[in-house]
């Protein structure tokens, strides 16, 4: 082989390379919509689905869930975050209603959100968040304490082996970002 | 680049030596050269992140806070860790598979000589400037190796210094591997087909295509940590609808077959002496070369093998656990290979042999406690334990790093001319292989106790394994003072015995670069040999 031909062999196969260089850097962009899409198939992350359409579920009184909710505040966050009850039962199709109470703790104003998940996670898909304070985000004042409230509704058709979920919110603050 | 490199007649540069002094070795295209920096650099890093075991080590000899802070011990094992895979193993290999793939293919240097030293160069920058986040304020990364979000977005000021560092070492990784594949591909003598390359070239073939496939991931990866800190995006941030698990995902994509870069040039080290000493040809020499390929594919499918505790669904689980067991059987095949490769051979034990058949014995140790961490509801014992720390050091010290030495102890007469001290090296032999099973032994018996890895104290019922351990810990640390002497005094003149042109009985069959002079010399088959060796592959 000459030194042309080697060269020329030589260039190719480095564009190869680089190519397929290029394309894994792309791959592990695409994975950042693609896992929220795997996610939202399959509840993976607990994500609960937003919804304001017609709820009108034929309630299942025969049934009996537990719903629990608990509270947690990001490390640092200064705020007191909880529910005012630990549980509630419920009929699957009934509209759950929660009521929080939230005190910012420190002395500055503070911009906070709160991100939710239901576990087991394949149930998420049968959990319909009505009302969330979690929908926007929450300006506290200094000091200031706020009652917000969220509403659930689990859907009928959540298979039988499930007879307890729980519903977790956790709050950010995110004034710096704003 | 390759038309610049084009212009350099080589014809009248042949009959050049290397230039003098120390510039030779900053501005070398060389194969050999650039072998011997990877491989001098390699060996100290080694030593630096040996170092780090050490601290960890001695902290650990006794529970309670003895010597340094938490904070700096969590930064000892992040470093401890980027350094020895990201400095030493993989720089080591490189430098192997510098100094021999053009040897063994019977090509006159690497495809790409310049780019060669430049990706040198820039895993020298790339380490240093990880080793300077040492010296920061907030200390360097302590986060572990895996940099996880949201507890990695703490680090001080090191945080860009690492990630541009891991930018660097990614770089050099990847345009080793796009040289190594084009010397593969285009450079082999005239004779030597792909399926009659010695396995070592196989392996490194196939981790060079892993490289490719994963250092842009990771790149990417390390890349979306740094805009979460700096620039208000929320890849890994819950606060802005992001999720940390996400970059767990990523890491393990690249991470699962980043530990197969440092196996599978292991598996093709050991595959190249064992038949030598065996005085037999490698047994199933295609099978190996399957399994080879069958690991790299299966390494990309596994990766959520490393996160069974995240909150998975059972068909998540299931499917991971199945998929990971399924690597037992390719690598299986390659146990077997060597097992049988030394039966029935007129084998000897020359200090390599005996760094490769501890080898083989104690990386079988390592896989089987991989198999018993694939099982899903088993690992959740596991995870994050002293038993994880057993299970991949078995793989990678008594593997890769004893193969990595077997194959200086081969390879070295043949490249200096002079033979090593049998009689030391024997003894380095033995103080590590004894060693590092008091080290890592006791190691599963605190993980399945229960004590968590990557913690500065621990609860008394731990305390006498870990002095054993740590007792084994300094005598293998100390036991390699005992191979860098060994490896220089063979550099300086070695015993003095003059070694053949085979250096090994019979080593001529079993490879192309046995059949050039000792020592090596600076420029070899500037035209591709005839013959190739082909009944002993």
């Amino acid at each position: 082989m000459s030194k042309d031909d080697l060269e020329q062999k030589n260039k190719k196969t480095v564009r190869v390379l680089l190519l397929l260089v290029f394309v894994m850097f792309l791959f592990a962009v695409a994975l950042i919509p693609l896992y929220d899409i795997l996610c939202e198939i399959t509840g993976i992350n607990g994500k609960t689905r937003q919804s304001s359409a017609d709820l009108n579920y034929e309630v299942d009184l025969e049934r009996n869930i537990t719903v629990e909710f608990i509270t947690s505040a990001s490390a640092g966050t200064g705020l007191e975050f909880k529910a005012l009850s630990y549980a509630i039962k419920a009929h699957p199709g009934e509209v759950v209603t929660m009521r929080y109470r939230v005190t910012n703790k420190t002395n500055k104003r503070m911009v906070a959100r709160a991100n939710s998940s239901i576990t087991p996670g394949p149930a998420a898909g049968y959990v319909k968040n009505t009302k969330c304070f979690c929908f926007e985000d929450q300006v506290f004042a200094a000091g200031e304490t706020k009652h917000l409230e969220v509403q659930l509704v689990v859907n009928p058709a959540l298979p039988d082996s499930y007879k307890r979920l729980t519903f977790g919110l956790t709050f950010f603050d995110i004034t710096k970002n704003k | 680049m390759s038309a610049v490199v084009a212009e350099h007649e080589h014809d009248d540069h042949h009959d050049h030596g290397p230039e003098k002094g120390l510039l030779r070795w900053i501005i070398t295209t060389n194969h050999k050269d650039i072998g011997t920096l990877y491989l001098l650099f390699a060996l100290a890093m080694f030593f630096v992140g040996g170092t780090m075991a050490l601290i960890i080590r001695a902290e650990l000899f006794e529970p309670g806070m003895q010597f340094v802070s938490p904070q700096f011990f969590n930064s000892m094992t992040t470093m401890h860790a980027l350094v020895m895979v990201f400095g030493a193993v993989m720089p080591a290999f490189v430098g192997f598979a510098n100094w021999q793939i053009p040897m063994m293919i019977g090509a006159p240097d690497m495809a790409l000589p310049r780019m060669n030293n430049m990706s040198f160069w820039l895993l020298v920058a790339g380490v240093l400037l990880l080793a300077s986040t040492l010296f920061m304020e907030g200390g360097a990364p302590a986060s572990g190796w895996t940099l996880y979000p949201p507890l990695v977005l703490q680090t001080g000021a090191a945080l860009p210094f690492a990630i541009f560092s891991v930018h660097l070492l990614g770089i050099s990784s990847i345009m080793g591997a796009i040289n190594i594949i084009a010397t593969i591909f285009n450079m082999r003598a005239p004779k030597m087909t792909l399926m009659k390359m010695p396995l070592f070239v196989w392996t490194w073939l196939i981790t060079a295509f892993l490289l490719i496939a994963i250092m842009p991931v990771f790149a990417g990866a390390v890349t979306m940590l740094l805009t979460d800190r700096f620039f208000d995006t929320s890849f890994f941030d819950a606060a802005g609808g992001g999720d940390p698990v996400l970059y767990q995902h990523i890491f393990w994509f690249f991470g699962h077959p980043e530990v197969y870069v440092m196996i599978l040039p292991t598996f093709g080290v050991a595959s190249t002496i064992i038949p030598v000493f065996a005085r037999k040809p490698l047994f199933g020499y295609s099978s190996m070369v399957y399994a080879t390929a069958a690991i790299a594919f299966l390494s990309f499918i596994v990766w959520a093998h490393h996160m069974f505790t995240v909150g998975m669904p059972m068909a998540g689980e299931l499917y991971f656990m199945y998929a990971t067991m399924l690597i037992a059987i390719p690598t299986g095949v390659k146990i077997f290979n060597w097992t049988a490769t030394m039966w029935q051979g007129s084998m000897t034990f020359e200090t390599p042999m005996l760094f490769s058949i501890a080898f083989v014995v104690l990386f079988t140790l390592g896989g089987f406690t991989g198999l018993m961490m694939a099982m899903a509801p088993i690992d959740f014992q596991y995870h994050d334990t002293y038993f994880i720390v057993a299970h991949f050091h078995y793989t990678l010290v008594p593997a890769s790093i004893f193969i990595l030495m077997a194959g200086g102890y081969f390879w070295l007469p043949k490249w200096t001319g002079n033979m090593y001290d049998e009689r030391l090296a024997k003894f380095h032999f033995w103080l590590s292989a004894i060693s590092v099973n008091i080290l890592f032994f006791p190691q599963h018996f605190l993980g399945l106790a229960g004590m968590p890895r990557r913690i500065p104290d621990y609860a008394v019922q731990f305390a006498d394994w870990n002095m054993v351990s740590s007792i084994g810990a300094f005598i293998f640390g100390f036991s390699q003072l005992l191979f860098l002497y060994i490896v220089i005094k063979t550099i300086k003149g070695g015993t003095g015995e003059k070694v053949t042109d085979e250096v090994w009985e019979d080593a001529h069959k079993h490879g192309l670069e046995w059949t050039l002079p000792s020592p090596v010399p600076y420029h070899t088959f500037a035209t591709p040999p005839e013959k190739i060796p082909t009944e002993h592959f």
